[in-house]
């Protein structure tokens, strides 16, 4: 094909990413659970669709290799061929190999990628060479792709000219049918009869060869009505459908291949019942959709406002009254754009879980180990924001599982434990969370010997060690270096920090907890927001200006005595619940003056956090609670520290939204807490994402 | 597109700050709206006022006098914001006035080390003389980036000979009306 | 009244398959082989003819191009065990109707006379 635009390359590339995320995760289950029908058609069909889409844009040795891996699926799926270490290995080889193809239309300097490899072991691994058979054999592709060739629509064509109908005949044989080959022969013999068949899927031969399963699509060219040929048909014993629809107008109304495909898939329940109906979209108009949405909101609230005005200064005018409703009916509809428009940013996390039963193989192949991995929940949704941020933290607990969690096959076994090791991830809703497990039934954390590291490391005291529980102990490994010396000392070799896995997950405004009992297992569990796209905040003002705290930092808002505000070797402390917190003038450590000081016995006050660090900060007044959508400050004020970006206010005011941890860094000089916020207005990849250290 | 020559003629925005004139080029002017409110952003670089709500978008705002080590003069009601594009990003930037929307031939612009003797060549596209006057074509990349001090541009004692420019337009019917929605 | 000719070699199948099409309604002729099938056909021309594929002598394949040989308009629907898939095609692209699969339910094999009629 040689006028490829950018667009249908994008639109190539995205399906055979999808595709190639489809073979992966299938060939992996392929190994784990054995061949099954469904996920061989699966799996053949990813195979085909890519084959065909390659050649399509012309890229012959992508279109090759897909061509010889589908043969390999043709056999397994024939039984032709048992499911063994080396189909596995050659078959994950050649999708390797495919990416690298992928990834090579994009980056054309990376030079050509050799297929000839993964070829000549797909061939080896072949039972039967003969791949032209089963380039014939196509059971499982779609009626568009077959019937929107050159050739077929040419037929077509002529034969309307010669004043023939062309019908589209679908039929389907009773699956309980022992012949059902021989069926789908009956249908075409029948069909024949009354007409001319310019096509079929399976081919005739095919069938008469019994590659076939239990359906038959055919294009006959004919001048008998369609009640007759419906009636001949239906003497075929065991049919259990029959579909028979006008094919000439799609041709003759000179629509493309692409746009037939679509009206044939729309009047094949088959196709149309497995792929549902979709559109893709850019992620920057998704992105500036809700921006757009967002200005609508800011504006409504503002309208509202205004309407609430002009209802206090004109009470009972009808003109007021039916502004009124009106605005009461915009409010409604613009509420629902909003909601739908949320829900079009949700994703589920298939999309990030997807890659993982391949990751997790190969890293229990490189520890030597047997895991059985289960996903669940994947369909699960979860803002495209979110999603973004969670895959990395999700790989550090996989690999934490796979190299730390289950011990070696030997090991299980002298334990008494099955010889594979089983790790779950899982995912569910839970109200406005979404709440993401991994659990391991392998060794378990043991408490003393995280107690033990902190000690050394000097971390926690022996004393306050030997007072501990032992899920408190547990909890420790979330500290910075305490989850590293665990770790190394377990398996020699690369520690990974869980504190940064909870400070990633923080940073979404997520939780992160383990709970563990030596030999049986580990389970962290992620608490997840579903959005990040808004942040309930509580707003203050600080120095005659709007700040606004994000509400997951506020541990308390209240007037405290000002007596309770001590000085201790010069700086303010305050005694807050047995506890001595800090306190800081926000104002002031803004370099601002406060604005108003006019009862001093009381003072208005927020006890913020940031990990584990606690902090009171006074400010001039609350102004209550209010959902906030957090937009960037731009690359001109970023790394301005404290600020996390601003919010654009129902009134149209601007708040600065305050990022606690890099506040409290700053005032406090506590390295403990880190800060990544995460920007979702701009969807400049720059902007997205600010990391404070 | 100008009837004589393909890059004759250069679309200019014109301003006013400290009684010199300056101009940027139009295709990086957003637009160009009264001073309002603006949110003060702790430990922001000095020269910038904050941010304003642009129809639902935080703009920063960055103030000309002070960014190019002027005295503050307060706002007058000629005083506006002039929203362009700084590296990509919209910046709002305070200016005394915004005096013209003109076309200049381009042959009348002159690098700006021929006549300017500071550091202030660096944030300059060159100098135009127009009317008499001499006006400083910014590099807004420039300007706004926050990385170094500036300093107002020193003109060389050296008197200039001016001509007056014939092929200086005067505004374009189109232009007004532009200038005046962008203001409104 | 429509007749029936059952062509198989296993009396205890012509047995089955005469009572069956008797009960129904079907006047029934019974052969054992091939050549007598080709016989009685001459003989009787019958309305239909079901024929069983495996056979002594003459196949049933062979029968059937006989058959049709003799009578291009023949009904006849073949009678086969299973594992003849290839042969059953060849059968139907040689003219037979249609076909049914031993051990045969009684509602197939009446089904298939209908179809043979129509």
């Amino acid at each position: 094909m040689t006028n490829l635009t950018k667009e249908d390359l994008a639109i190539f590339l995205q399906e055979t990413e999808e595709l190639l995320q489809v073979l992966d995760e299938d060939i992996v289950k392929l190994e784990h659970s054995g061949a099954t029908t469904e996920l061989l058609n699966e799996i053949f069909r990813a195979a085909h669709t890519i084959k065909g889409s390659a050649a399509m844009i012309g890229h012959q040795r992508m279109s090759d290799l897909a061509h010889a891996m589908e043969t390999v699926f043709d056999e397994l799926r024939k039984g032709s061929r048992p499911v063994d270490a080396e189909l596995i290995d050659t078959l994950l080889t050649s999708l390797d190999t495919l990416r690298a193809l992928k990834v090579e239309l994009t980056s054309p300097q990376s030079g050509e990628v050799d297929v000839s490899l993964a070829i000549s072991m797909l061939h080896r691994i072949s039972t039967n060479d003969d791949t032209d058979v089963s380039r014939e054999h196509q059971p499982h592709a779609t009626v568009e792709e077959v019937f929107s060739d050159e050739e077929t629509l040419q037929k077509v064509q002529s034969a309307l000219k010669e004043g023939n109908k062309v019908l589209l005949i679908s039929a389907e044989i009773d699956k309980n049918s022992p012949w059902n080959a021989v069926r789908c022969f009956q249908i075409l013999m029948e069909a024949s009869r009354l007409g001319e068949i310019i096509r079929s899927i399976p081919a005739q031969k095919e069938v008469e060869e019994g590659k076939v399963d239990s359906s038959v699509k055919l294009l006959l060219a004919t001048r008998s009505e369609e009640v007759k040929l419906r009636e001949k048909l239906a003497t075929v014993p065991e049919l259990a459908s029959l579909r028979i629809i006008p094919f000439g107008h799609h041709v003759r109304s000179g629509q493309t291949n692409g746009n037939y495909a679509q009206s044939s898939s729309k009047i094949t329940p088959e196709t149309a019942g497995k792929t549902r109906q979709s559109v893709r979209i850019d992620i920057e108009r998704l992105d500036s959709l809700m921006e757009q949405i967002g200005e609508l909101v800011v504006n409504r609230n503002r309208l509202a406002q205004l309407s609430r005005l002009l209802e206090a200064k004109y009470r009972g005018d009808q003109i007021i009254d039916e502004l009124e409703r009106s605005m009461i009916q915009t409010g409604k509809v613009v509420n629902m754009l909003q909601q739908d428009i949320m829900k079009i940013r949700m994703l589920p996390l298939e999309t990030v879980f997807t890659g993982f039963p391949r990751m997790v193989r190969d890293l229990a192949r490189k520890a030597g180990k047997k895991i059985n991995f289960v996903v669940e929940g994947q369909e699960t949704e979860i803002d495209r924001s979110v999603i973004e941020h969670i895959k990395d933290p999700l790989v550090h607990l996989l690999r934490n599982a796979v190299d730390h969690g289950i011990e070696p096959p030997e090991q299980r076994i002298a334990l008494g434990k099955p010889e594979t090791g089983t790790i779950i991830l899982s995912a569910y809703h839970e109200q406005n969370y979404i709440v993401i497990t991994i659990t391991d039934d392998g060794r378990g954390l043991d408490p003393a010997s995280i107690k033990r590291s902190a000690v050394e490391k000097g971390i926690v005291t022996a004393e306050r060690a030997a007072k501990m529980t032992d899920a408190e102990a547990i909890d420790l490994i979330f500290l910075p270096r305490v989850s590293t010396a665990q770790m190394t000392t377990e398996v020699s070799g690369r520690g990974v920090g869980l504190d940064v896995v909870k400070t990633n997950i923080e940073a979404l405004r997520g939780s992160v907890t383990v709970s563990s009992e030596k030999n049986k297992g580990t389970r962290f569990s992620l608490r997840l927001p579903l959005t990040l796209a808004i942040l309930p905040a509580l707003l203050v003002e600080a120095g005659g200006t709007l700040c606004a705290i994000p509400l997951a930092d506020v541990v308390e808002a209240a007037k405290l005595p000002t007596d309770n505000i001590k000085t201790i070797r010069g700086k303010k402390v305050i005694m807050w619940r047995d506890t001595v917190l800090s306190v800081f003038d926000l104002a002031t450590v803004f370099g601002w003056k406060r604005s108003s000081t006019s009862n001093n016995s009381e003072i208005e006050s927020v006890v913020v956090k940031a990990g584990d660090l606690k902090a009171c900060l006074t400010v001039d007044s609350l102004k209550g609670q209010q959902d906030i959508v957090l937009k960037t400050l731009g690359n001109y004020l970023r790394n301005t520290r404290g600020i996390a970006g601003a919010s654009i206010l129902g009134d149209g005011n601007v708040a600065l939204v305050l990022d606690i941890a890099t506040l409290l860094i700053t005032t406090i000089g506590d390295r403990r807490c880190h800060s990544k916020y995460i920007y979702l207005t701009n969807s400049r990849q720059e902007d997205r994402l600010i990391k404070v250290n | 597109m100008p009837a004589n020559g393909q890059t004759s003629e250069k679309h200019l925005v014109l301003f006013v700050i400290a009684g010199e004139k300056y101009a940027v080029d139009i295709n990086s002017v957003y637009e160009i709206i009264r001073p309002q409110p603006v949110t003060r952003v702790p430990k922001a670089p000095f020269f910038v006022e904050g941010i304003i709500n642009l129809r639902g978008k935080v703009v920063p705002v960055v103030d000309m006098r002070k960014r190019l080590g002027l005295a503050n003069a307060g706002q007058t009601k000629d005083s506006r914001i002039m929203v362009v594009d700084s590296n990509g990003e919209s910046v709002g930037i305070i200016v005394d006035a915004v005096t013209e929307v003109l076309r200049i031939p381009a042959d009348s612009i002159e690098p700006p080390s021929n006549i300017i003797v500071s550091t202030a060549s660096d944030y300059m596209l060159g100098i135009a003389k127009h009317d008499g006057d001499m006006i400083v074509l910014l590099h807004l990349d420039k300007v706004l980036s926050k990385e170094q001090a500036l300093a107002p541009p020193v003109f060389d004692d050296e008197p200039l000979e001016y001509e007056k420019s014939p092929a200086t337009t005067k505004m374009g019917q189109e232009e007004t009306k532009a200038t005046n929605a962008a203001v409104s | 009244m429509a007749t029936i000719m059952v062509v198989d070699d296993a009396a205890f199948m012509r047995l089955r398959c005469s009572q069956l099409l008797a009960q129904n309604g079907y006047k029934v002729i019974e052969a054992s082989n091939g050549t007598e099938a080709l016989a009685k056909y001459k003989e009787h021309r019958p309305d239909g003819v079901l024929l069983d594929i495996t056979m002594p002598d003459m196949d049933g394949l062979t029968a059937l191009k006989e058959l049709m040989a003799l009578d291009k308009n023949a009904r006849v629907s073949m009678v086969t065990a299973m594992g003849q898939q290839s042969i059953v095609i060849e059968a139907l692209k040689h003219g037979a109707r249609d076909f049914v699969v031993k051990p045969f339910d009684p509602d197939r094999v009446l089904a298939a006379v209908k179809k043979m009629l129509s």
